[in-house]
């Protein structure tokens, strides 16, 4: 292994690799927004020592067969959430290998998972600069997965020394609890959108699911919650028919909500809550209906900037 | 206008003052702003707002077309330009807009600014000219731009052109492209008698332009509208309907120089009906917001109220003497009693 060679090939290559990681992440962000799934994407080049070292630790490997060059990781909230990121990705790209690291664990077996999948621009992608060859590893984890892995990076690799089997028993016994914790978050969940009273929360999910396609920030439920129940009233309609009413109303105002979005930056905290949407939707349907009850509840201006933003004033 | 106002972005902005021109003030011009105003997000996000707010205004925006008789530049200077914007320059154009307003304008209209935004559409090319009242007093300075050229910079005058406090607000959006357009305006004076003169300046004068709809039409949809609604939902309470079809009479032949069908809707349709009314009006291709009223094709109508009633029997009044000599009660049975107060001057057969 020549590593002065190594060393010069990856100095002169990783730059276009910094350009091409920089362009997966924006495409997978724009994708898994237009698909409604929230993550949080990130990605990097290797580093040249990071390189070597690998290179030098795991001698099986070559410069040329080293699959983490282009390395990204999208992070999710729940385990049921990681397949919807992978057939997002499906969709996009070539995908050139899958390694379900949490399905290959034996049963009394905890450790690192997540899934990771060895991708590729596809041929009919356009960009600035030819990346035909370029493989990108992408890793899809939950938050608790996510933790684990680097924690366990941190302290088992990057120490460098041998750990006592008390200790790496202790690191598979946290990951047995971040296992444990994943599910029971996930089960929680579940079980409070089934609960009888939590009508508002499945609303919310179906409205999420279209608004992160436009804005794919973090917000706070409890605003949410407290507006839809506030507006709910205003529909005649089964709960269940939410979810294909804002696909519906998505699909017929996406150019409008696009221009929107992007000519109204810092103009009202509520274009970064879901059920802006809901208030949209409602401002075409019968303005005077939302102005009463949103005034009872909410700051009247707010409303105001609204409709003013969407196009339906309320003067 | 059918496009969507939340379809809008605004792409560029220029501001020009023009001062009064008066016998006194011979001798001054517009001060140019040679080139664009400087823009930031935040500001093209209120201008947008305040256009929206104002061509979407149900009280003081309303339907504009080119007047063919007119002789003022600016249908050329936005036909040309909605037909193909990269071929126009925007700031000469503007220019040339603000010194037809100068020497266009009568005496009595007051120094303000000329506010020209080049805006999308989408999928349609815009242009909004706005013209505001200064405040008496108010600096306005223009200021050297890169390159030495000079600018009046919007961001100095947010209070005075984009919040809803402006006094004096006047404002046409004409939108189009090579084959089609569509144009609609606010003037918050329209509504008040005295300013007529300065309004019309504006629209007819300035833009050349003229109401969509002429008002003697949109007057008499009003009425027929209005009565059809109170005919279907009101009948079978007579005393409802009869007082309603006297206010919508009253309405008609006050001093007012223009009528809303939103506030009639406000002030006279019982809560329980409003929306419907809206709704109905809205159908019947209506805009709620300000008619310009003329009764020339109501006149006849408005003369009299009949009152027919199931056996045959028929009461004619003038409508100016139906609120002090009839009253109307309903009774159980579904019928009305009707009590008409007057001094017999004649008993006579008919037929």
């Amino acid at each position: 292994m020549d590593l002065q060679k190594i060393r010069h090939l990856w100095n002169q290559e990783r730059p276009s690799y910094v350009r091409y990681v920089d362009f997966l992440q924006r495409t997978i962000r724009q994708h898994l927004k237009k698909a409604g799934i929230y993550a949080d994407v990130h990605g990097r080049a290797k580093e040249l020592d990071s390189l070597i070292k690998k290179l030098l630790v795991k001698k099986h490997l070559k410069y040329d067969t080293l699959n983490d060059r282009a390395g990204l990781r999208a992070v999710v909230r729940f385990r049921s959430e990681i397949d919807l990121v992978k057939k997002a990705i499906e969709d996009v790209f070539d995908v050139k290998e899958i390694d379900d690291k949490t399905a290959s664990l034996q049963v009394n077996e905890f450790g690192y998972q997540g899934l990771h999948m060895q991708i590729r621009l596809p041929t009919s992608m356009e960009c600035s600069e030819d990346w035909a060859k370029y493989e990108a590893e992408l890793q899809i984890k939950t938050k608790a997965q996510s933790l684990w892995s680097e924690l366990n990076h941190e302290l088992a690799y990057k120490t460098n020394i041998a750990l006592p089997p008390e200790v790496r028993r202790r690191l598979f016994g946290l990951a047995a609890l971040l296992e444990t914790a994943d599910r029971e978050f996930e089960t929680v969940n579940d079980q409070i959108n089934l609960l009888p009273n939590s009508g508002s929360l499945r609303i919310l999910a179906a409205i999420e699911r279209q608004f992160l396609k436009i804005n794919p920030v973090l917000y706070s439920k409890e605003l949410s919650i407290a507006v839809i129940d506030v507006l709910r009233p205003l529909y005649q309609t089964n709960e269940a028919l939410f979810a294909p009413h804002f696909e519906a109303f998505y699909e017929q105002k996406s150019k409008k909500l696009e221009i929107v979005f992007a000519e109204s930056l810092g103009r009202s905290v509520f274009l970064s809550q879901p059920e802006v949407l809901m208030v949209f939707d409602l401002l075409d349907k019968d303005k005077d209906a939302v102005v009463e009850r949103w005034n009872k509840e909410f700051p009247a201006g707010e409303l105001e900037e609204l409709a003013g933003i969407w196009g339906t004033p309320l003067n | 206008m059918n496009t969507d106002p939340g379809l809008l972005s605004v792409k560029r902005v220029i501001i020009h003052e023009v001062p009064q021109h008066s016998s006194k003030t011979e001798g001054q011009k517009p001060t140019l702003s040679d080139i664009e105003s400087p823009l930031t997000t935040e500001i093209k996000g209120m201008l947008r707002v305040r256009i929206i707010e104002a061509v979407g205004s149900e009280k003081h925006g309303f339907d504009i077309d080119w007047d063919p008789v007119s002789t003022s530049p600016i249908p050329g200077l936005v036909k040309s330009y909605l037909a193909d914007p990269s071929k126009t320059d925007f700031v000469l154009m503007s220019q040339q807009m603000a010194n037809h307003l100068y020497s266009s304008q009568p005496p009595i209209s007051p120094a303000g600014l000329l506010i020209v935004v080049e805006c999308a559409l989408d999928p349609l090319f815009a242009i909004v000219i706005i013209k505001i009242e200064k405040e008496e007093g108010a600096r306005i300075i223009r200021q050297d731009a890169s390159g030495g050229k000079k600018t009046f910079d919007i961001r100095h005058y947010k209070d005075l052109i984009l919040t809803p406090r402006t006094k004096v607000f006047k404002l046409a959006l004409f939108a189009g492209d090579k084959d089609s357009g569509e144009a609609r305006a606010c003037d918050n004076q329209r509504a008040y008698t005295s300013y007529k003169e300065l309004a019309d300046f504006f629209l007819q004068r300035f833009l050349g332009c003229r109401m969509a709809e002429i008002p003697s039409v949109s007057t008499k949809k009003f009425y027929e509208n209005t009565s059809q609604f109170l005919s279907a939902h009101f009948r079978s309470d007579p005393e409802k309907y009869a007082q309603l079809y006297n206010h919508l009479v009253s309405e008609l032949t006050s001093q007012k120089t223009s009528l809303s069908p939103k506030k009639f809707a406000e002030h006279f349709i019982p809560a329980k009906h409003r929306k419907l009314y809206v709704d109905f009006l809205k159908e019947q291709g209506m805009s709620l917001g300000n008619i310009d009223k003329d009764l020339d094709l109501l006149q006849a109508r408005l003369k009299k109220t009949v009152y027919d009633f199931a056996s045959g029997a028929a009461l004619i009044v003038p409508s100016k003497e139906v609120e002090e000599r009839i009253t109307m009660e309903n009774q159980d049975d579904g019928g009305v009693r009707v009590q008409f107060v007057d001094r017999l001057r004649n008993v006579h057969g008919r037929g």
